[in-house]
């Protein structure tokens, strides 16, 4: 008794009051509890391993307490319409309530609720879970008083006497919504009848046909009928004001129901169909079981009752999504309750264990997640076993019915998942950029998602709905839960999404090979030597669209940060390459990119420590819910996007309709437009691109243009041809007609700096150097009136042009081509040119194009200056000059020597290897970090526009004015994977034996370990005005590895140079002093042989094929004009004897083809020579070996094997 | 066969010393009497050096798993051997091999190559060129491109070979 009286009564109000979850739970002790059994209060805590510390127990009070109040069905409330709620009210005030595993006979009763949850409910309620009760003492003396209810009121009865008809005994199967049928009547028009519908299978057994249903009456509620086997399937309408008792009939499914005094009718469901069924009358009775126990269920068929319909499943809610369209079942189920007729009491918690039954189970087969769906249909029912313990918000579906909701309800259960995921990731991604009327639509309204879902799903994922009677009697035949056989469309990913699922991708590759090292991911673990050091190269992994079916939306916007174009929506940016990107792109339109690369670079040291995520970033988790992967700020990947716009599908029209470009070809229309021709970018400065620091407004960054001294004029009357379909390129290109026009008879081209701001970083950043550009021409514009200065504000409009002929065959094609460049161009529109226009531009152009510092594709055709090879000064020389070449290598280098003399401050450099031409040419740079273009890498072809050539020959350097260009992104890894394997793995395998050669292909990259045994032909050539001044057309030396003998071939300088001994003294191989000693001086030997081909112009050295001990000595000489000087031959015979006996050697080349075997035999005919019987190597790269690395390759290869 | 022929073979001193001469080829090595050799290529310390001027200069290089003699000639511009070459040439190849003798030094570590010859039904090497090795790691490099090498292609008897050859393999 003192335990009882220390237990405080606390009233409704005073819990509304709180405003606060609360739990009269915990502190209840064994004694208290009375009545009922329950597992409640030990309830472990739904785990959730990603969140551990993000769910609240709820708070208990300190102090046990007693609820005391009437349970009742639902009372119609302002604060809640949710028919499956029941009522608990004491004198002070009203709350919604659910109950465990509900007792019928404490309907109406008073009773005391001696553990609780309490929580708030909006607007301006609460929520009681009434966990155990117990009778009010004073009601504990009326219980034998009924044993049954009418169900047309909530009146108790006690019904023994009267004999009842059509009596109804049986299993519970299902449920129906509350659903209102319009009724006719004849005075006041038509009302609306309310009623919900039930499922129960009967027994036909003897007992239960027999006309006695007093006996069975007797039985069943004496529980004696546990032979009954439940087979047969009736269905009863509970209509009129039987339907109050919902919240009671839909908590009992699964169980057993006793109800008699029913009517057989048949009604009316519409579309001409009919079921006869059972109706509840004024005198229907539901009857209740005298045993309180709960019966054991036997003779019922738990595995899927129908097709398609399964049974029950217990588990506990693990999330709550999409304002309760969602439930997460442990972890692994989708439940989906998007019926807006479906109404589920608020109990359902996170935390809280559930069971589901009569559901479809479906898969929905989505690419990029595995995931099972619960489809909810009109029969299926929730009901809560376990109440949960966690501070988790109320289950509280949305009630208005949007177009949204209703496009979503006609859909099959995977495509009703899939716009939900739509629905999530499109709020995220434009939350702040459009509205959530503009995203979601209105009653009347289509939003964004209901547009772009309706475009993507197939007609196949739409059904009819036929409504809630129909489609509960016929549910079948309503096609509810079919299957149906489609792909579903790909997820639209919030871009912090991505990223982190593609980081994730990467690291867990990364491990994967680490793992498999037999399998030898070498190219990607792979180094790059140089100046006798390895130098770590990025890794790379290329992740397709198509692998990852997610589709992107998102705009495109120039960092402020980095001056780099982005796709960005509001959860992330990320860098993107657009090569056709057309001039016309606007900040304001969402691009839809369906077909995309993205690529992932890092250094697998930085890597080393990054572990994987234990959470899949494209789970319908983390798109439901708000996702933020902890990587994110760290800088350790590089990432970014590779797409055509061609392949984006434009949706423009569907996802923003502010669209101006059509504005911007207004433009077009008439008026005259300068004619540039774009010179240069100049890269954007390190000073003023920090590492931390925006980029201030006033910076500005330039070009440098040609403008033509005529204009082209568009007149109003000339004809606009929209042309649809030019190399499929959707966007709209015109065709223009032109006449040009002579400005100025005397004028000439200008040059101008075009000035951008940080608002037209998007027109430079679209500008390529050689391209024409088009720039409408304004009375006494800043091109016609400035001298050598113009500044491009965000309105004028650079239209990129590509010259266009009416005859486009033979002779013209090659005019345009000397026109346009054959780079790749994606022009925003086409000039058609009179062919009289065209021959004129092409000899004006011409001229002009000299201002243009074209790439060159073979550094033979540089030009030097003479006299520059003084030795050990690398001072840059010459013009500046472009170089195109695909990039090999990239590392920090310290090439002292420039960077101190040329560039004050600089320590820290970059070297970049660039293969051009088959030879390797190193470009240092000292560029900041945003001069570099998104993509370049290793791998990559780019374009390198005003470069310094240094006196080495084959090295560059950038100038702080230089730009580069990439012209190809690796989008393919095979691709990916050939080109490392040119450079890079060739240094971390051991080197290839001569003897293996066969067993490769041509062109093969290969890389030997190898002594100069022999010269077998070598051609020198005086370069007058080429540097270097001594040239090798051709030379073929015979290499000798210990395994075999073959020819390599090469017409490479440096090559040459180091094979015979003459280049680089030292450098990069600090043991080769000990030669200095027994030669003289390279120095000296070259300006020797510079003597000597002053003379004759050219030399050739013949071997005549013999391989003997002295076969350097056995050679013949011939001069071009003439025999060479005896003592000129011993020279030269004395440099061959140095490079047979000189040491081992790199050797990188490439095994060549057939037909470069012919090309070779051709010119050794001319000499009349013919191909020595061995393999031939076409040697691109000559270097010094890293010693200690090779053993320690040849080691592991030996241990393996 | 034919493509080791004129190649400078790696081996370490035990196998170079049990090299044999072939029966059916009077101036060729044989390997484990199936593949034929001429040139050879060591590296090690020189352990021994005697030099006769003028005339030659005899060393020993001692690889670890043992010593092979080698043999450099000095003799060139008296020899009736390199008479029939031009005198100039003569003198090149002459001063180049004085150079080389130079190199030679006791405790020194040297890549040379040369001539598997027999002298007086001795193997030896016949030397061409000689580099000094600065490098710490060259040697254990050499011993495994040897090990590589015998692996890889030394040891593999070419199937077009005769069945004598096969037989003495076996």
């Amino acid at each position: 008794m003192e335990v009882e009286s220390s237990v405080k009564l606390i009233s409704v109000s005073d819990l509304l009051h709180r405003l606060r979850a609360l739990t009269g739970a915990s502190l209840l002790s064994p004694i208290n509890s009375v009545r009922r059994p329950t597992l409640s209060i030990d309830t472990p805590q739904p785990s959730d391993p990603q969140n551990p510390n993000n769910h609240k127990i709820l708070k208990p009070l300190s102090y046990p307490t007693v609820l005391v109040g009437t349970l009742n069905l639902t009372v119609p409330s302002s604060s809640c319409s949710n028919s499956s709620c029941l009522t608990f009210s004491d004198h002070s005030a009203a709350v919604c309530c659910d109950i465990l595993d509900i007792d019928l006979r404490i309907v109406g009763q008073r009773i005391r609720v001696v553990a609780w949850n309490f929580l708030a409910l909006k607007p301006h309620g609460g929520y009681l879970e009434i966990i155990r009760w117990s009778l009010d003492e004073s009601e504990e003396n009326s219980i034998p008083k009924f044993n049954a209810f009418y169900l047309n009121s909530v009146i108790p009865t006690y019904e023994e006497t009267i004999i009842p008809r059509h009596s109804i005994y049986g299993l519970l199967e299902s449920v129906s919504p509350v659903s209102n049928v319009p009724c006719t009547t004849n005075k006041t028009g038509t009302r609306n009848i309310k009623g919900f519908l039930a499922e129960i299978t009967i027994c036909e057994c003897q007992l239960c046909c027999s006309r006695d249903k007093v006996m069975l009456l007797h039985h069943i509620t004496r529980e004696q009928s546990n032979s009954h086997k439940f087979s047969k399937s009736i269905v009863l309408y509970f209509c009129g004001s039987s339907w109050i008792w919902y919240p009671a009939i839909s908590r009992l499914v699964g169980g057993i129901l006793f109800i008699s005094g029913m009517k057989k009718k048949m009604v009316f469901l519409g579309e001409g169909k009919s079921l006869m069924m059972y109706v509840t009358t004024e005198k229907s009775i539901l009857h209740l079981p005298i045993s309180k126990s709960k019966r054991a269920i036997n003779g019922r068929n738990i595995a899927i009752r129908e097709k398609g319909l399964f049974s029950a499943y217990t588990g506990s809610i693990t999330g709550v999504y999409m304002q309760g369209m969602v439930i997460e079942l442990d972890q692994k189920v989708l439940l989906l309750l998007t019926d807006h007729q479906l109404l589920m009491p608020h109990s359902l918690r996170v935390g809280a264990t559930v069971t589901v039954r009569n559901f479809h189970l479906e898969d929905p087969k989505f690419a990029w997640t595995k995931v099972k769906i619960f489809g909810s249909c009109y029969k299926t029912s929730i009901r809560v076993n376990i109440f949960s313990p966690i501070e988790s918000g109320c289950y509280q579906p949305l009630e208005s019915r949007s177009l949204l909701r209703k496009f979503i309800e006609s859909l099959a259960f995977s495509a009703r998942l899939w716009v939900l995921l739509v629905v999530s990731s499109l709020k995220k991604k434009f939350s702040g950029v459009l509205s959530e009327m503009e995203i979601l639509g209105s009653k009347h309204i289509e939003g964004l998602v209901q547009k772009y879902s309706s475009s993507c799903l197939p007609l196949s994922v739409f059904r009819f709905r036929h409504g809630i009677l129909t489609e509960y009697c016929q549910h079948e035949s309503c096609g509810c839960g079919k299957l149906i056989d489609y792909t579903p469309p790909k997820l639209v990913v919030p871009i912090s999404n991505l990223i982190s699922q593609c980081e994730d991708i990467f690291i867990k590759r990364l491990y994967t090979s680490e793992k498999d090292k037999d399998y030898n991911m070498s190219p990607k673990y792979s180094n790059v030597l140089c100046g006798g050091k390895s130098h770590d190269q990025p890794i790379r992994t290329i992740l397709k669209s198509e692998d990852m079916n997610v589709v992107l939306l998102g705009s495109l916007k120039i960092s402020e940060y980095s001056g780099r174009l982005q796709l960005v929506d509001a959860t992330g940016s990320i860098d993107i390459v657009i090569p056709d990107l057309p001039s016309v792109w606007s900040i304001k339109d969402i691009y839809e990119i369906n077909d995309f690369s993205v690529v992932i670079e890092g250094f697998p040291q930085q890597l080393q420590h990054l572990q994987s995520l234990n959470n899949d970033p494209f789970s319908c988790k983390n798109i439901f819910n708000h996702f933020q992967s902890s990587r994110r700020k760290q800088k350790q990947f590089t990432i970014y996007i590779y797409c055509f716009m061609r392949d984006t599908k434009s949706r423009n029209h569907i996802l923003c309709p502010k669209t101006d470009k059509e504005e911007k070809y207004k433009e077009l229309e008439n008026g005259s437009f300068h004619l540039l021709l774009l010179l240069h970018k100049f890269p954007l400065q390190k000073k003023f691109a920090g590492d931390n620091g925006v980029i201030s407004n006033n910076l500005s960054v330039y070009a440098e243009a040609v403008v033509f001294p005529w204009n082209l004029v568009l007149k109003k009357e000339t004809d606009l041809l929209e042309l649809n379909s030019i190399e499929d390129y959707q966007e709209k290109i015109k065709l223009l007609n032109c006449i040009v026009t002579n400005m100025q008879e005397n004028s000439s081209c200008k040059k101008l700096l075009l000035e951008f701001k940080s608002d037209g970083f998007w027109k430079y950043e679209l500008l390529k150097i050689g391209g024409y550009y088009l720039i409408k021409h304004h009375e006494k514009d800043l091109v016609c009136t400035s001298k050598d200065f113009t500044f491009v504000n965000s309105k004028s409009h650079l239209w990129n042009v590509l010259f266009t002929a009416d005859d486009v065959a033979g002779p013209t094609c090659d005019n345009l081509n000397t026109i346009n460049g054959c780079q790749e161009i994606f022009p925003d529109i086409y000039i058609n040119l009179s062919l009289d226009h065209l021959s004129f531009l092409q000899v004006k152009l011409k001229e002009l194009k000299q201002d243009l510092i074209q790439p060159i594709k073979s550094m033979k055709e540089i030009s030097f200056n003479s006299s520059l090879m003084v030795s050990g000064v690398n001072l840059p020389k010459g013009d500046l000059l472009s170089v195109k070449g695909l990039v090999v290598g990239v590392h920090n280098s310290s090439h002292q020597i420039f960077h101190h003399r040329i560039f004050h401050g600089v320590t820290n450099g970059v070297c970049i290897h660039v293969l051009i031409d088959h030879n390797v040419v190193k470009v240092y740079s000292n560029l900041s970090e945003h001069s570099y273009p998104v993509g370049f890498g290793p791998g990559v072809e780019a374009t390198f526009y005003r470069v310094l050539l240094t006196s080495e020959g084959d090295v560059l350097k950038l100038t702080p004015a230089s730009f580069i260009e990439v012209n190809s992104t690796i989008i393919n890894e095979l691709k990916d994977t050939s080109i490392m394997e040119t450079t890079s793995s060739l240094a971390n395998n051991p080197a290839t034996l001569i003897s293996e050669m066969i067993h490769f292909s041509d062109h093969k990259h290969i890389r030997l370990h190898c002594k100069v045994m022999a010269i077998y032909v070598l051609v020198m050539e005086n370069n007058n005005e080429l540097l270097p001044r001594v040239k090798f057309p051709l030379a073929g030396f015979v290499i000798d590895d210990g395994s075999s003998t073959c020819c390599c071939w090469t017409d490479n300088e440096r090559v040459v140079m180091l094979l015979l001994g003459l280049h680089e003294e030292g450098q990069g191989q600090p043991w080769k002093r000990c030669r200095k000693s027994l030669f003289k001086s390279n120095k000296m030997e070259m300006s020797r042989m510079r003597k000597i081909l002053d003379q004759h112009g050219s030399v050739v050295i013949k071997n005549s094929g013999s391989l003997s001990e002295y076969s350097c000595i056995d050679v013949k000489l011939s001069g071009s004009s003439g025999s060479v000087k005896e003592s000129d031959e011993q020279f030269l015979k004395s440099l061959l004897l140095q490079a047979c006996s000189i040491n081992t050697w790199n050797v990188v080349g490439s095994v060549l083809d057939s037909e470069g075997v012919n090309e070779l035999y051709e010119r050794l005919r001319k000499l009349d020579m013919v191909m020595l019987p061995m393999r031939n190597l076409w040697v691109s790269q000559v270097s010094y070996l890293d010693t200690m690395n090779e053993a320690r390759s040849i080691l592991q290869q030996l241990l393996k094997s | 066969m034919d493509a080791l022929h004129n190649t400078h073979v790696k081996l370490l001193a035990f196998d170079f010393l049990s090299l044999t001469s072939s029966a059916s080829h009077p101036n060729a090595i044989c390997r484990r009497g199936t593949i034929l050799l001429s040139r050879g290529e060591t590296l090690g310390i020189v352990t021994s050096r005697e030099y006769k001027p003028d005339r030659f200069l005899r060393f020993t290089i001692d690889d670890g798993t043992g010593c092979i003699p080698c043999v450099l000639w000095v003799n060139q511009l008296t020899s009736p051997y390199h008479s029939r070459r031009s005198p100039p040439d003569v003198r090149l190849i002459a001063e180049s091999a004085r150079n080389f003798a130079t190199l030679i030094q006791i405790g020194l570590s040297a890549r040379v190559r040369g001539k598997i010859t027999m002298y007086r039904g001795k193997l030896q090497l016949t030397v061409s060129d000689v580099v000094v090795e600065r490098d710490p790691n060259a040697e254990t490099l050499h011993w495994l491109q040897c090990i590589r090498l015998a692996r890889k292609c030394y040891d593999i008897v070419p199937p077009s070979l005769p069945p004598m050859y096969r037989k003495a393999d076996g």
